[in-house]
C-alpha cells in the first residue's frame, strides 16, 4: 500500500504541469481555437507562456469576455495557474488562437501542438479535431 | 375586535381576487406575441450585400427572419450561435428552417467581403444568407439595431485587430419588424415560443 501510495506520488511529480482533454475546434476559415485543461501540480505558480505547431502559421493565447451582452476577445502575455490548481480552456473563454492556418491543412490538422512554460517546461500534445 | 380583523381580511382578500382576476382577463387579450413597444423605436430598412447581390429588408419580409450580427474571425461565439440557432429550429420541426430567414451579418467592413461571409454562414449550412456591407451601410444599420461594435487593435497578434460586439439575435415578423431581441435562445424558451407564434 504504502509502495503503491509512493509510485503515484512519484508519477504526478513527475508532471509538473498536465494537459487534460486538448480539442480544436474545426476549422471554418482559417483560424480556430484549440481548447484543454492544463493542471498545475507543483507548489509554484506557473503561466504558459507560448504554443508552437505546424498547423497554424501562429499560436495566441486569447481571453473572451462577454461584458454587457458584448464579446470582447483579447490576446494575454500568459496564462496563469496558481499552485496545485487547473485552468481551463474552453468556448467563450481563453482559447489557443490558431490564425492563417493554410487552405490545403484546414480539412486535415495533425492537432500537433507544444505549450512552453514560464519554468522552462515543455509539454508535446495532439488535439483532436472536433465540431463545436 | 376579532370580528373587525375579520372582515378586514376578508375585504383585502376580496379586493386581491378582484386584481388578479383581472390582470389574468387583460393578459388573456394581449397579442400572443408580445412586442413589448420596446423595438417600436429600432430596425428598419438597410441595404447589404450578399455574394448574389444587394439585400435589402424588404427582400427578407414574407417570411419571420432571425438576424445574428458577428464576424467571421471570431473563434467560438459566432460559431456558437449559429450552431445554436440551426439547433433550435432542428427542434421545432426541420421543415422550419424553409419558413424563416436565417441572416447572418458580418460588423467586420474591413476584413469580411460577402464571398468570405458566404462562405461562412455555408459551413452551418446552405440556407443562411449572410451578408457584408461597407463601412457606411455596417454603420447606420448597427445604429438601426442598436448593435454595439468596435474595432480593437491587438497590438502584438497576427489578428492586427479583432471586432467587439452585441451577441445577440433579433426576431422580425414577416413585415420586417422587430419582435424580439434574445442573448440565450437555447436555455430560455421564449424565442422558440415567439417564433412558433409566428408561423402559426
Ligand atoms: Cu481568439
Amino acid at each position: 500500500m504504502k509502495f503503491a501510495a509512493l509510485i503515484t506520488l512519484l508519477t504526478l511529480s513527475s508532471f509538473a504541469q498536465e494537459v487534460k482533454n486538448p480539442w480544436i475546434k474545426k476549422p471554418i476559415i482559417g483560424m480556430t481555437g484549440a481548447y484543454m485543461v492544463i493542471q498545475n501540480n507543483t507548489n509554484k505558480e506557473v503561466s504558459l507562456i507560448r504554443v508552437e505547431g505546424e498547423d497554424a502559421k501562429h499560436y495566441e493565447i486569447h481571453t473572451h469576455t462577454k461584458v454587457d451582452g458584448v464579446m470582447k476577445m483579447r490576446q494575454i502575455k500568459e496564462l496563469v495557474i496558481n499552485p496545485k490548481k487547473s485552468v481551463e480552456l474552453k468556448p467563450m473563454s481563453y482559447h489557443i488562437m490558431m490564425l492563417e492556418i493554410p487552405k490545403k491543412k484546414i480539412k486535415n490538422l495533425s492537432g500537433k501542438m507544444k505549450l512552453i512554460f514560464s519554468n522552462g517546461k515543455t509539454i508535446e500534445i495532439t488535439a483532436p479535431v472536433k465540431e463545436l | 375586535m376579532k370580528n373587525q380583523f375579520g372582515r378586514l381580511a376578508l375585504t383585502l382578500l376580496l379586493f386581491l381576487a378582484v386584481f388578479l382576476g383581472s390582470r389574468y382577463y387583460y393578459q388573456s387579450l394581449e397579442p400572443k406575441v408580445e412586442t413589448s413597444g420596446l423595438y417600436d423605436h429600432l430596425g428598419g430598412d438597410f441595404t447589404l450585400t450578399h455574394i448574389s447581390g444587394d439585400k435589402s429588408l424588404k427582400d427578407l419580409k414574407g417570411k419571420p427572419s432571425v438576424l445574428y450580427f458577428g464576424f467571421t474571425s471570431c473563434p467560438d461565439i459566432c460559431p456558437l450561435s449559429l450552431n445554436k440557432l440551426n439547433k433550435v429550429i432542428d427542434k421545432i420541426g426541420p421543415k422550419t428552417h424553409g419558413l424563416i430567414n436565417k441572416v447572418f451579418i458580418s460588423v467586420d467592413y474591413k476584413r469580411d467581403d460577402p464571398k468570405k461571409v458566404d462562405e461562412y454562414g455555408r459551413y452551418f449550412s446552405d440556407d443562411f444568407i449572410s451578408l457584408a456591407g461597407s463601412e457606411e451601410q455596417i454603420k447606420d444599420i448597427t445604429k438601426k439595431y442598436a448593435v454595439h461594435f468596435e474595432f480593437v487593435p491587438l497590438k502584438d497578434s497576427a489578428l492586427g485587430y479583432t471586432v467587439d460586439h452585441t451577441s445577440r439575435f433579433y426576431l422580425l415578423g414577416a413585415d420586417g419588424k422587430i419582435v424580439n431581441t434574445y442573448s440565450d435562445i437555447i436555455n430560455d424558451p421564449k424565442f422558440t415560443n415567439d417564433l412558433k407564434e409566428l408561423l402559426k
